[in-house]
């Protein structure tokens, strides 16, 4: 089934700064959706405030037409990786992936370097093995959306690949908004493309040369 | 989410602050076997006031990891609500042993 999440008149201030102004984004099932801009832009605080742990001037989010107040209730509906591990660090993989409802066997075949790992707290992995352990569990996660900020940060070439067939894959099951600063990576995977930049998004085509990093 | 696993994640949150806790509350249990009674209303605020800081410095310190429950559907207030609860009620049967207990 095709679900729509629409985010739009989304105002943010921060003091005397208006962060965003009036910006909209729109994601469907099936498809990967990008979202650009430089640092500080506001794409980690639209993404929070999609997600309602954010709180804002003005915001409207639904899915199909529902309106969702408080969607970080709601996993089934939407779930969000930030750009720093969330995860406890004295949680072990296997018990991650029990919490998840996930299989940790799955784990171990899309990444085999796990295999050595299922019982080790994850405060003695690599900083790489933990942010892929946060991107699975999201990704893999039965919800009609996800949110993946800087997903690509932090990750060697061959953990990147892996990640983005990933992403591919689980697209088919839901929708996908996902930033980072790696450009070449996003515009790779994505169906559509947002550039977040004076508060407002606007999608944008792809460019001559999208490796640059803003 | 089934119940069992709803306690899991309660029990992996209340971990990273029950050794604090425990020595708090052992500590009141200590000066109420000490000096009775007459100290009670001060230990109570005392155990209070340690929760308050509890959640000041995980709230600070610890905020990062709420994403995990979050993305499980647990919210802050349940996490809090419960395991601050369950504290409490351990403070005060650890302090109704000690009076009874006492000589």
């Amino acid at each position: 089934m095709t679900h729509t999440l629409i985010a739009k008149d989304i105002q943010l201030t921060l003091g005397h700064r208006q962060l965003l102004t009036g910006t909209d984004i729109q994601c469907r099932t099936g498809r990967i959706t990008g979202l650009l801009g430089r640092n500080g832009a506001g794409k980690t605080s639209l993404m929070r405030i999609i997600y309602g742990d954010l709180f804002c001037d003005s915001r409207s989010v639904t899915i199909d037409n529902s309106l969702l107040t408080r969607p970080y209730t709601q996993p089934d509906r939407i779930r969000y990786m930030p750009q720093f591990n969330f995860i406890p660090r004295t949680l072990t993989p296997e018990r991650i992936c029990l919490d998840f409802n996930l299989d940790f066997q799955e784990l171990e075949n899309v990444f085999p370097e796990f295999r050595t790992h299922r019982r080790q707290q994850i405060q003695h992995l690599s900083t790489g093995q933990r942010r892929m352990i946060n991107i699975y569990i999201i990704s893999r996660s039965r919800s009609q959306f996800i949110m993946l900020d800087e997903p690509f940060t932090l990750l060697s070439p061959i953990q990147i690949e892996k990640v983005k067939t990933m992403l591919v894959e689980e697209k088919q099951n839901k929708g996908i908004l996902i930033t980072d600063h790696l450009h070449q990576h996003i515009w790779d995977i994505s169906d559509e493309v947002y550039t977040l930049a004076n508060g407002r998004t606007a999608l944008t085509s792809r460019p001559a040369s999208s490796s640059r990093m803003l | 989410m089934k119940l069992s696993a709803i306690i899991r994640l309660l029990l992996t949150f209340y971990k990273s602050f029950f050794l604090f806790s425990l020595l708090v509350s052992s500590a009141c249990a200590a000066l109420y076997w000490e000096y009775g009674p007459p100290i009670l209303k001060v230990l109570i605020w005392f155990k209070l006031l340690t929760q308050g800081l509890t959640w000041n410095f995980i709230r600070t310190y610890k905020n990062k990891e709420f994403y995990y429950y979050r993305n499980l559907g647990i919210r802050d207030t349940i996490l809090w609500s419960v395991t601050l609860g369950v504290d409490l009620s351990l403070f005060i049967l650890l302090l109704i042993l000690t009076h009874q207990g006492r000589p």
